[in-house]
């Protein structure tokens, strides 16, 4: 009972206090010397509302006074509204409190820090103003281990070239931004209690990258951070690898981790954040004009064990595993793998000490036959990757039509490198023993015959463990006579593109103009046969199974035309690749040094599709239109504003394309936009993240396949991410 | 347009004296053509560490003039000829074209090794194949 009594006392007691609405407020000295400045001071509440919302609420001050390091005050807030509570007085610093709405008589401390002033004049780039107002924010730089200074704006103020601030005497990082000038970071700034720091101001114009580093064990000391800021694309080769490296920026962190980079050019950059010991970071950044861009926190994670381990443990022979580990990355320079080593007698294999992140796998037998070949995510702690190897036996048939074919068999294994060569006997059946599961690419060569036809094959066993492969070619046969305009036979090269989504065949018309082509899918075909002489320009013909009507290509003269590539502000754009299409048939020009393309295409085709991709613009795609009365030497102009594109797909057909959805553009593939000259070093737009490209923004229309499309808008400054790998019928995942 | 894709190494007219400087620089070259008086080199690409990738060249170059002088070889032999005369030590004054920029990129010609010598005649060889008789 008596427990009773007391509880309600008790309760009675704090309900009196609630009621009260009084907040109490205690300061400590951050300084404990026995201080001349910064002894007392007023505390200033101005409620968080505006105009009527405020209804009778006015600010309230009170006075406190630091007696042994420490000051109270009682503030009488009403709980309706939030309010910013300053805290004042001369010589001192504080951050200012928020004392959330609701609040019934809370109790809420703060440091007070003696204060210092930075002070010192801008100057500008010739020709630019002044500018008007100044804002710095300050936080503690993590080295101390006092009373923390948490990050706050500064009161500041500017007189025509001439800005001054209030800061805490400690030891600081502070951000000082000035108009649209690049923001400046001063790390580790320490001003002695009522010292006067002079600090001039080089304001600049153009972009900044800023952000943080974080490990992931918070206990582990942030000391050895190197940050690398390098842009991104276009490094296909070492050559651009290093063109990379010499644009790139390198920069350590503050104690806090924090870094920042200055004076970068617009574009996209990829910020790499490395330590000793630890697995890198990774983050994207885009880098627009006189802007800071926050790349966030990266924290990286520790360094990572790779542990396989194999069953059966041995191979067919009773021989080790041979365990390969490499970048997963196209190497732009002979390198050594990572780890390449045999498995234990358990078939167990492991390699510690490796950054966390994707690498290729490739497990070989004795004899050196691939296995596997795959890409692997290691991740710190994670479980042991598992594999089951086999070995198979394949037998099948090679007909073309419905004919056996006897020819020489090339099998490429897409995932991994053990090909094979057989040959088929004269009723077209081969037997062979496969290293694995999986796809592969079947490369057809008749006997008798230069063609080579090639297939993708399934390697998947039956139930009795026997894989049945039989390999049917189609029966269709494309020949004809290319001539030209008079009827005279003419040598030519002559291409067939079977249908969009396979690949296209050629062959050579002799000197009769006579050309035949087996193994042609029927259908619908469109040939075009092209000599100096001239180009027939796309013909549709339809293959049926065995031979078919021939074909006859007449070659029409050419037209001329030359277009110029200019920047936004017209000056010409040398070493632009410039593809021109027909929609079946495409060609390849590189702009000369004055941005001059020269290009011929047959008589009686009314426009042409123009892709432009040149380093530092966006990737163009217009229609022009041909006639007679038209401008012979059109210009074209590049974008300055970009949008990226990234496409995640399966790999292999069909083909992803795209079209604006402005203009008579006509759907391409995706690999038509390639930034790299064909047959040149392999494309940078193809990246482990999938297809990547800066392109004009606008309206596009997108089609994982022909059949499947819809629009999607990319936006300036943006990165669209779109996943094809799952198709279903409605929108890839963004 | 003709079409070098081997690390292109410098020449000389006759294969059997020892090679030339070697710059490490793979090409596309244009002839003069369509009404324009001269010819330009498009860099598709460059040796590791080589001499014109030390200079500062990058895949994507073009180059509109040799030591102050226009490119108008007829065809890619006639240009091989003329960089044949750069031997080891020699610095190469090139006028490269990037993009809307133009620089200027001195490259000093290396001493070539023998597979740089052997490669730079296989492009010599290429090139004499392909150029019209005379």
């Amino acid at each position: 009972m008596r427990g009773i009594i007391i509880f309600m006392l008790l309760a009675v007691a704090a309900e009196a206090f609630a009621s009260t609405g009084e907040t109490h407020i205690q300061l400590f000295s951050v300084d404990k010397s026995s201080q001349l400045t910064c002894r007392m001071g007023m505390l200033r509440a101005v409620p968080r509302c505006a105009g009527n919302a405020c209804g009778d609420l006015v600010p309230i001050s009170t006075r406190w006074t630091f007696r042994a390091g420490s000051a109270d005050a009682q503030l009488a807030l009403r709980p309706e509204v939030s309010w910013d509570v300053s805290i004042e007085g001369k010589g001192c610093w504080a951050a200012p409190l928020i004392i959330a709405g609701g609040n019934k008589g809370e109790t809420r401390t703060a440091f007070v820090w003696r204060a210092a002033t930075i002070a010192g004049l801008f100057t500008m780039p010739k020709g630019e103003k002044p500018p008007k107002e100044l804002s710095a924010t300050v936080e503690e730089d993590g080295a101390t281990t006092r009373a923390s200074v948490p990050q706050t704006s500064l009161d500041c103020s500017v007189e025509d070239t001439k800005w001054r601030c209030t800061i805490p005497a400690a030891k600081i990082d502070l951000r000082v931004a000035a108009g649209d000038f690049v923001p400046r970071y001063f790390w580790g700034l320490e001003v002695s209690a009522g010292e006067k720091k002079t600090l001039n101001l080089a304001l600049t114009r153009g972009a900044s990258v800023s952000g943080r580093v974080a490990l992931s064990d918070r206990r582990a000391q942030l000391d050895g951070v190197v940050v690398e800021l390098r842009p991104t694309g276009f490094a296909g080769t070492l050559a651009d690898e290093r063109r990379i490296d010499s644009r790139s920026l390198k920069s350590t962190t503050t104690g806090r981790g924090f870094f920042q980079f200055s004076a970068v050019d617009e574009g996209p950059y990829e910020v790499v954040a490395k330590k000793k010991g630890w697995s890198r970071a990774v983050r994207r950044v885009r880098v627009l004009g006189a802007k800071e861009s926050d790349a966030g926190v990266l924290t990286l994670p520790p360094l990572a064990r790779a542990e396989v381990i194999i069953d059966p443990a041995l191979d067919k022979k009773g021989r080790r595993w041979r365990i390969v580990l490499d970048r997963d990355a196209v190497p732009l320079q002979r390198l050594p793998p990572l780890a390449d080593k045999p498995t234990g007698i358990d078939g167990a294999w492991s390699v510690s000490g490796i950054e966390a992140g994707k690498y290729r796998l490739d497990i070989y037998d004795g004899d050196g036959v691939a296995y596997d070949r795959l890409t692997v995510d290691i991740q710190p702690n994670q479980p042991p990757l598992r594999f089951h190897m086999d070995a198979l036996l394949v037998r099948g048939i090679v007909r073309l039509g419905h004919e056996p074919l006897a020819a020489d068999l090339r099998f490429m294994n897409l995932q991994g490198q053990g090909d094979l060569n057989l040959t088929t006997d004269v009723n077209g059946t081969f037997t062979g023993t496969f290293p694995a599961v999986g796809r592969y690419i079947v490369e057809v060569s008749p006997m008798g015959s230069a063609q080579q036809l090639r297939r993708r094959v399934e390697v998947l066993p039956n139930a009795e463990g026997v894989v049945n492969l039989d390999i049917e070619l189609p029966g269709g046969v494309v020949s004809g006579k290319v001539t030209d305009e008079t009827g005279r036979p003419v040598a030519a090269g002559v291409l067939i593109l079977p249908g969009r989504s396979r690949e296209p065949m050629s062959t050579k018309a002799g000197n009769d103009g006579a050309f035949r082509l087996i193994g042609v899918e029927p259908g619908e075909v469109v040939l075009n046969a092209h000599s100096p002489a001239g180009e027939s320009g796309p013909i549709l013909h339809t293959v049926s199974d065995g031979d078919s009507e021939p074909v006859a290509l007449t070659l029409h003269p050419q037209r001329d035309f030359t277009v110029w590539v200019a920047s936004p502000s017209g000056s010409p754009v040398a070493g632009a690749i410039v593809r021109l299409s027909d929609g079946y048939f495409s060609r390849e020009e590189i702009s000369g040094p004055n941005g001059d393309v020269h290009f011929s295409i047959a008589r009686g085709i009314d426009s042409i599709d123009v892709i432009i991709a040149a380093a530092g613009f966006p990737i163009r795609m217009v229609n022009l239109p041909i006639s007679a009365d038209m401008e012979p030497n059109p210009q074209i102009v590049l974008g300055g504003a970009s949008a990226s594109l990234v496409v995640k797909f399966g790999g292999r057909p069909p083909w992803p394309g795209l079209r604006p959805m402005q203009g008579n553009v006509k759907l391409h593939y995706l690999y038509e936009l390639f930034a790299s000259p064909r047959g040149g070093p392999s494309s940078p737009n193809r990246t482990t993240r999938g297809y990547e490209f800066e392109l004009d923004p606008g309206t596009y229309l997108l089609c994982p396949e022909p059949s499947k499309c819809f629009q999607t808008t990319l936006v300036p400054g943006t990165e669209t991410i779109l996943d094809f790998t799952t198709l279903s019928d409605k929108e890839p995942k963004k | 347009m003709t079409i070098a894709l081997l690390i292109l190494t410098l020449l000389s007219n006759r294969p059997a004296t020892p090679c030339p400087g070697w710059l490490g620089l793979g090409f596309r070259y244009q002839p003069p053509a369509h009404g324009n008086a001269d010819g330009w080199i498009y860099v598709q690409r460059l040796a590791p560490a080589g001499p014109a990738e030390r200079a500062g060249l990058v895949a994507g170059d073009v180059i509109s003039a040799i030591d102050g002088q226009a490119i108008r070889y007829v065809d890619e032999l006639s240009l091989l000829q003329r960089l044949s005369r750069f031997s080891g030590g020699a610095v190469i004054h090139l006028t490269v074209r990037r993009g809307t920029r133009t620089a200027l990129a001195n490259i000093t010609a290396a001493t070539a090794s023998k597979e740089q010598c052997a490669a730079w005649r296989q492009s010599f060889d290429m090139a004499r194949a392909k150029a019209p008789s005379r």
